[in-house]
Formats: C-alpha cells, sequence, structure tokens
C-alpha cells in the first residue's frame, strides 16, 4: 500500500528499535497499544449516519493522525426497472484526497482508491452483513445503502481507521420509515369516485375509476409517515465488523503503525471481525499484503492473538459508539426543550 | 506533441508598444471588432462564421425522443464542440486543456443555461415526445477569440433552423415534410451576444475587443461577457487576469450593450437577406 | 423542485431569518491537517470545503514546471454526500475542472509565482458540504490556507456571491436563493479595491449588475476583516507557542539566573 519512501536506515533503525527488548517505538507505544483515536456521529446533515474519525491527532497542536470522513445515503430503487435488488444492495467506496498521499500521481491515487474501495466493499456488502430493513417493497422498491469513505490524512494504518469509520457510520444511520400503500378496489368508496359520476356518464365515469384501480390493485407504493425522529437503526448493526491489521516482524508482530512503521514491515496481515451479539465471531475477511511466508503454525496463533485485539477494538469502539448515541438524544433533546 | 512556440520576445515589445499607442497590428481601433462574415449552407441551421482568420461551422438538427422522466415538458438541447488539433496545434485529442474546458463551459452558459430557446415550446406531446436538437460547433482555424466566433455561430445556428411542422391529433404524431409544409422557426427568448475583451500587463494600454491570436497570447486576462440587445447580461466571466478597478468593468459592461447592439443589427440583416433569397426554394 | 418558499418576506427577512445585505455565519479553522503546509477549514453557513496547500515544493511531474515561476495546481474534489442527492462526480467532471480553472487563474496574479522557479504550489480543495456560495467559499478558502502555508502573496483574495429579487439586491445566497435568482460571485483585492474576479451565469439587467457588482465589492471588504482577524488569532498562537517552547527546554537554570539578577 502507499507509503512514503523511507531510506534503508531508517528501515534498519525502526525495525531494529522494534524487535530490542523491551521494544521501542517512536511515539512511546507499546506493540500491542493504539494511538488515541477521536471519533464524532453525525457530522454530515445530508447524509443518513456519518462520522469523522481521527486517530493519532497530536493533542497540543490538534493537528496530524489518519484522518477518515465517512457518511451513508440511503436511495430508493426500483427492482424491476431500476438497478435495484430485492432486499436492498450496499454499495461502498474510498476516495483518497490529493492531501492525503501528497507524493502520488493522480493514477497511483486511482489504483490506491480502487485497492481501498475493493477492501471495504467486499467485506462489508457479504450477504452475511446485510442489514434486513433495507427492503422496502418486496420485489419493487428497496433502498440502495451507499457508504462513502474519504481519507483525508493518512498517517498510517488507514485501513483499521476506515473500517472502524464505516462501523460508525453504519451505526449513525437512520433509515427512514416507510410505509405500504395499497390500492384496493372497493367499490363506490372514495370521494373521487362519487365527483367523477357527478361530472359525467355515472357508468362509464364508475367503470373507468374501477378498471384503474383494478390494474394497480398488485401494485403498491410507500409513503414516509411524519415521525419524530428520523428513522429507525439500520438492522444488525452489532455486526458490522473491526478490522485490524498486524504488521508481522518476525518473530513479533505490531499494530496500528504510523505512516514510517508501516514502510518498514514487511507483511501485513490484515483480519476483519464480526461479533455479534448471541452468535459465535466470525472472521469476515483475511488479507496478505507485503511479500513474505508465513508458517501455518504461525497463522493459528497469529489468528487467535488478532481475535483478542479485535474484540478490545470492538468493545472500546462499542462503547464509544453508544456515548456517542448518548450525547447527540441529548444535544437533541435539549435543543427540543430550548423550543 | 510539442508545443507551439511562445511568441519570441521582439514580438512581444512590438506588440506591447504599438497597442500603448492604441495601434493595432491588423489596423483595427482598440474596441472594433472585426466583422464577422457569416455564410448560410444550403440547409437550415448550417452556418459558418468567420472573425478574420478564426472560422467556425455551427450545424443543428433535430429529432424526436421521449424525454426524461423528470422533465416531461421540456425539449431537450444538447451541445456538442469540436475542439480538434485541426483549428490549432494548441488543441490536443486527450484530456481537454484549460481553455477548451473554459470554451465549452461558456458555450454551455450562454447557448443552453440562458435559456435562449423556449423548451417547453420544443415538446410535441407531454411526456411521449419532444424534439432534441442537436447544436454541433467544428472549429476549424484558430486565430484568435474562438469563443466569441463560436458562440456566435451558435445563436446565429439556432436563429437560422427552422425545424419541421408536427401535428398532433390525440396521440398519433405527424410529422411534415418540409416540402409539405414550411418548417417553423424556433422560439427563442432573446439572442445573446458573446464579447470578449483582453487586458494587458501594462496598465497604461487600454483593453483590446475581439483580440486576434496574438493579442490572447500576450494578454494578462480576458473578460468575457455575453448580453443581448435588450442589455439584459447573461454571463460575466473574468477568472482572474489582472485586477480591474470596479468603474473600469461597469465601463467596459457598457461598451458591451452597444456593440452587442451593433450586432444584433447585423445578424438580423443577414438573416433577413438569407431568408429572402431562400423563400422561392420552399414550395 | 420542493414547495415555493417566499425568498424575501415583506418584512425584508430571507427564508433564512437573515436581512437582505446580511452574510452568513462565517467559521475559520486553520488548524493542521496532516502533513499539509497550510490548510483551512471554512463554513459559510451550511457551506463547507476544506483547502489543503502543498509547496512550494518539486514538481510530480517535472516537464510541467516553468524556468521563471511556481505553476500552480488546483484540483477540486466533491464528496459525493455534500448535496442533498448523491451525486458522484468524476474528477473530470467539466463542471469541477472549470472550478478549479477559476481558482487557479485568480490566484494566479495574486501568488508572487516569481519567488519560486521551477516548483509547484498544489491547491487541493475539498468540498465538504453545498449550500450555496461553492465558488466564494472556495476562494476564500484557498486565500486563508495560502496564507497559512506563508506563501508570499500580493493581497487577500475576498470573494461574496450576490442576488436580485426582483429589484432588491441580496448577498450571501444560499443554494434555495441560489436555485430561483439571477446570481453572481464577485473576489476583490481589499487594500486596492480591484477586482479579480466576476463570475454572472444567469440574466440579469445591466443596471442591476452594476448595483449588485458595487455592493459585493463593499461586502469583500467586511469579510477581509473577519478572514484578516483569522489570520491574526492564528499567527498570535504561533507566537504564544514559540514563546513557551522556546523558555521550557532551557528551564531550570535560566530561571534560577534571572531569579539571581533579580535579587540584586
Amino acid at each position: 500500500m502507499a507509503t512514503a519512501s523511507i531510506s534503508k536506515a531508517e528501515r534498519t533503525y525502526i525495525q531494529s528499535s522494534l524487535q530490542a527488548n523491551p521494544p521501542l517505538r517512536a511515539d512511546g507505544r507499546s506493540l500491542l497499544d493504539y494511538r488515541t483515536v477521536f471519533l464524532e456521529t453525525g457530522v454530515a446533515p445530508l447524509a443518513n449516519g456519518s462520522a469523522r474519525l481521527n486517530m493519532g491527532k497530536s493533542p497540543q497542536e490538534g493537528g496530524g493522525g489518519t484522518e477518515i470522513l465517512a457518511a451513508t445515503k440511503l436511495e430508493v430503487e426500483d427492482v424491476e426497472t431500476g438497478g435495484g435488488v430485492d432486499g436492498g444492495r450496499l454499495v461502498c467506496t474510498v476516495t483518497c484526497s490529493p492531501s492525503a498521499y501528497p507524493q502520488l500521481s493522480s493514477n497511483a491515487l486511482d489504483e490506491l482508491q480502487y485497492d481501498l474501495t475493493t477492501v471495504l466493499h467486499q467485506t462489508l456488502a457479504h450477504p452475511a452483513l446485510h442489514p434486513c430493513n433495507l427492503g422496502i417493497l418486496p420485489r419493487k422498491k428497496a433502498w440502495l445503502l451507499s457508504v462513502d469513505l474519504v481519507v483525508l490524512a493518512d498517517a498510517g494504518n488507514a485501513l483499521d481507521a476506515l473500517f472502524m469509520a464505516a462501523r460508525a457510520a453504519l451505526w449513525d444511520t437512520k433509515v427512514p420509515r416507510t410505509r405500504p400503500i395499497q390500492y384496493q378496489g372497493r367499490r363506490g368508496g372514495g370521494a373521487n369516485e362519487d365527483a367523477m359520476e357527478a361530472e359525467g356518464d355515472p357508468a362509464a365515469g364508475a367503470r373507468s375509476a374501477f378498471d384503474t384501480r383494478d390494474m394497480k390493485r398488485d401494485a403498491a407504493d410507500f409513503e414516509l409517515p411524519d415521525y419524530w425522529d428520523e428513522g429507525e437503526v439500520l438492522d444488525g448493526r452489532d455486526r458490522w465488523p473491526v478490522c485490524v491489521t498486524l504488521n508481522l516482524l518476525p518473530p513479533t508482530h505490531f499494530l496500528d503503525a504510523t505512516s514510517s512503521e508501516e514502510g518498514s514491515a514487511p507483511v501485513k496481515l490484515l483480519l476483519t471481525f464480526s461479533f455479534p451479539s448471541n452468535q459465535p465471531t466470525s472472521l469476515q475477511a483475511m488479507r496478505m499484503i507485503g511479500s513474505g511466508e508465513l508458517l501455518l503454525a504461525q497463522m493459528k496463533s497469529l489468528l487467535a492473538d488478532g481475535e483478542k485485539y479485535a474484540r478490545d477494538l470492538f468493545q472500546a469502539l462499542e462503547a464509544k459508539l453508544r456515548d456517542e448515541d448518548v450525547r447527540r438524544n441529548v444535544k437533541a433533546r435539549g435543543k427540543f426543550a430550548m423550543r | 506533441m510539442p508545443r507551439p512556440p511562445s511568441p519570441s520576445i521582439p514580438e512581444k515589445e512590438f506588440l506591447y508598444s504599438s497597442l500603448k499607442q492604441s495601434l493595432r497590428l491588423d489596423g483595427r481601433n482598440p474596441l472594433e471588432m472585426r466583422t464577422p462574415a457569416l455564410t448560410f449552407g444550403p440547409e437550415l441551421g448550417w452556418v459558418e462564421c468567420a472573425l478574420g482568420k478564426t472560422r467556425v461551422i455551427a450545424q443543428v438538427d433535430a429529432k424526436m425522443v421521449k424525454p426524461p422522466p423528470e422533465r416531461p415538458l421540456e425539449g431537450i438541447i444538447s451541445i456538442h464542440s469540436e475542439l480538434s488539433p485541426m483549428a490549432s496545434s494548441e488543441y490536443d485529442s486527450g484530456r481537454p486543456s484549460d481553455e477548451e474546458v473554459t470554451i465549452t463551459r461558456m458555450l454551455d452558459k450562454v447557448l443552453r443555461r440562458s435559456d435562449v430557446v423556449d423548451k417547453e415550446s420544443l415538446c410535441v406531446l407531454a411526456g411521449q415526445r419532444v424534439w432534441h436538437l442537436r447544436l454541433t460547433i467544428h472549429c476549424l482555424a484558430d486565430a484568435g477569440n474562438m469563443l466569441d466566433c463560436s458562440c456566435l455561430a451558435g445563436i446565429v445556428a439556432l436563429r437560422h433552423f427552422r425545424r419541421p411542422e408536427v401535428e398532433v391529433v390525440g396521440d398519433e404524431v405527424t410529422v411534415h415534410h418540409p416540402s409539405e409544409r414550411a418548417p417553423v422557426p424556433l422560439s427563442m427568448h432573446h439572442t445573446p451576444y458573446c464579447l470578449t475583451f483582453a487586458y494587458f500587463p501594462d496598465a497604461t494600454i487600454l483593453p483590446v475587443l475581439d483580440p486576434s491570436h496574438l493579442e490572447q497570447t500576450l494578454s494578462a486576462g480576458l473578460l468575457t461577457i455575453a448580453l443581448n440587445a435588450q442589455r439584459e447580461l447573461c454571463v460575466v466571466q473574468k477568472a482572474g487576469g489582472v485586477p480591474l478597478a470596479p468603474d473600469e468593468i461597469l465601463r467596459i459592461v457598457g461598451i458591451a450593450v452597444d456593440k452587442a447592439k451593433e450586432l444584433d443589427k447585423l445578424v438580423e440583416q443577414k438573416l433577413k437577406e438569407d431568408w429572402a433569397g431562400r423563400t422561392v426554394e420552399v414550395r | 423542485m420542493s414547495s415555493r418558499v417566499e425568498i424575501l418576506n415583506d418584512g425584508g427577512y430571507r427564508s433564512d431569518g437573515r436581512r437582505q445585505y446580511e452574510l452568513r455565519d462565517i467559521s475559520i479553522d486553520t488548524s493542521q491537517q496532516g502533513s499539509a503546509d497550510g490548510c483551512c477549514t471554512l463554513r459559510h453557513g451550511l457551506t463547507e470545503v476544506l483547502v489543503t496547500i502543498f509547496g512550494p515544493r518539486e514538481a510530480k511531474m517535472r516537464s510541467q514546471t516553468l524556468h521563471d515561476r511556481a505553476v500552480i495546481n488546483v484540483e477540486v474534489n466533491v464528496l459525493p454526500f455534500s448535496t442533498g442527492e448523491r451525486r458522484r462526480r468524476a474528477r473530470a467532471d467539466r463542471r469541477i475542472l472549470e472550478l478549479a480553472a477559476t481558482i487557479k487563474s485568480t490566484f494566479e496574479p495574486v501568488v508572487q509565482t516569481a519567488l519560486y522557479p521551477r516548483s509547484q504550489v498544489d491547491i487541493y480543495v475539498q468540498v465538504l458540504q453545498q449550500d450555496g456560495g461553492l465558488l466564494h467559499a472556495c476562494v476564500n478558502a484557498t486565500t486563508l490556507a495560502l496564507i497559512c502555508a506563508g506563501i508570499p502573496m500580493t493581497d487577500f483574495v475576498c470573494a461574496v456571491s450576490g442576488g436580485v429579487h426582483s429589484t432588491e439586491p441580496l448577498l450571501d445566497l444560499t443554494m434555495l436563493e441560489e436555485n430561483d435568482l439571477p446570481h453572481m460571485t464577485v473576489a476583490v483585492m481589499p487594500r486596492t479595491g480591484k477586482v479579480t474576479l466576476v463570475a454572472l451565469e444567469t440574466r440579469l439587467h445591466v443596471d442591476r449588475f452594476a448595483e449588485i457588482f458595487k455592493l459585493a465589492g463593499e461586502a469583500g471588504q467586511a469579510l477581509h476583516k473577519e478572514m484578516k482577524r483569522a489570520v491574526r488569532n492564528r499567527t498570535s498562537r504561533l507566537v504564544d507557542a514559540m514563546e513557551t517552547s522556546m523558555k521550557q527546554p532551557v528551564g531550570g537554570e535560566r530561571d534560577v539566573v534571572m531569579e539571581d539578577r533579580m535579587d540584586f
């Protein structure tokens, strides 16, 4: 993946300090520490759900760190004529701001964007994670849930940050409530028909009105009822996975690499776990990036370790997201009381 | 592809010093346009417009299409501009250059966004059939001020074009061949003209209207104004270039108003002449 | 379009409760972003843009450099969720290219490019949210970001949009007003009062044009004060930070010496 090129000497320096006993990192973290993560949901008022995530912002100057902006947007799609899929679908796109990768040419940037999009989309659009409230009318209308992620700055470990931001934005997503409307061919019911009868030939008027309704008996549409909140939360929001990238530097591995550390670890193992409540943990994606080899036995222990790290990350994120919900609800309630 | 050579230093100095004395290399006054030469083709809606050696062909054709569901009552107008390397070696066939983007966007703004053609009049049968007007602009040669020339060609082509008469009976649409019934002109709201002024780095040099190629390359900023003879501005564009005093811009706008009136008179007269010669042809 | 909203009511208020000549809330954040040399997040009401500057630096494509001055490269990216309707715009979209070209040519004469021959200044614009006045927000944010990056310029560039509702001029239009009214954007250089950018895209009578044009020029001056304040705040913060950091490392000893002297 795209990293700033570092010199051989620098690489050896970083590698040997990581392998030293005790291991040393430039920012004083231990091998398994994450940098401080700042997360805020509901940052884009025009989106259905959004989150801004910063990993490793320096507290004094307020700058630096990997910064991701994520937003979800819902659109109605027609299943029969449009590109919709029964039960809704999810499309995930990653855009990289050129300011995050100032050293890359625009073609390289496109490639990187494509790579990241593939990883995110393949993982998040998997049927096992599909939320069941994306359908509106069976075989007719469905929601298209598009998840857009923007990498505003990359100071290493963009993938973990992307998954976390995606999870936060999806957590924040509210699906508008819909109410299906059925046209019923009841005779002599509506005031509309009465009006038509009064107008012209009574028999013909009644018939034509009846006919159109008969045709539409099967057809149905939906409406958006007025309700106090923006809608219900996305189904299965505890299923959205978290990703941990293990940077392998035999015999050890370390987490949450900064950009220069990313450049000095030859192999990265990407593990994405989902921790649904009341169900066993599942591994959603696994990728080995970089050149190198792994023994099978190593793999097993790495997987077990990875699961542990991911669970910690998951729990921390979950707590933060619940906090955010409370914070925003309090704010909304405050606003309501003000009025 | 090699870039064309930029003007040499003597060339530059000669131009600047002559402009300082209000003299232009082609003998025009600073605020004088090259007189546009309009040639109409045998078909309706085919116009060749020449400003000096800058030449542009504009052609309009119409066909019936089904309108998009979001705008069932409006016709469609699309503008295709082709700036091939034929016009000047500066235009490359690959990624559009800034100049090309400016020209196509300006054409779009002047001829489409400013509501030149009444789109609702292009509707034949609501939601079913509308006219789709296609204006194609071919740039043949660029000897400066391609933008004004293309806009003039485009607008004259729209004025010159006549669409076949249609008859609607119930849901049935009959298109009459031009030989059966005289085709009808498009219903147009107004006729905007585009005027470009060039500014030079030296503040003592007065702006020139309708810059030639050399003047355009050596200028330090263009101010483009599109307006109609009814004193309505459609587009004013001054993107960067030398900063100008607000009063100067208002003065130029005032000049443009008079020029647009002159241009309008000329175009009307040409169209009338052409139509006078043409009525004989239509049976 | 949505239901017809009264753009200017009898009491002289606009749909968002502003007066005719009132500008929207402006908030400027010039804190560091990633590895950029200068950056600025600017909000005009609900319109929000983020501009980051890199440079002057060696150009990615050496062939594009000029021997006597720096090249300015502008890239604009409109986020897909920045508008009500989700729309993905390709980077080669003409409107975006035009916006980029406009920003580029607005700043070319203002930035003192001649000081940095054979180099490049990159201006990356991210449009985070749109609610009218996109061009003027981009121009203002770029000015501030360039100043933060320490790139020498001859003056500020302050842009304001304006429009007319029947005969009443309005300033700083929202998306709703932009859709209904003829509008234009004017950028002024406050020191000389000269105009670098005028963009009008809708039909407007010449006399009305003159009216808004003058008004927008004045509003640009007002905006200049606000922008200048933001720059001053940032600079004083930086100076404070420099002073504290200069004291700290040499901390203990020197302080004692000072105290000793005071005792004398």
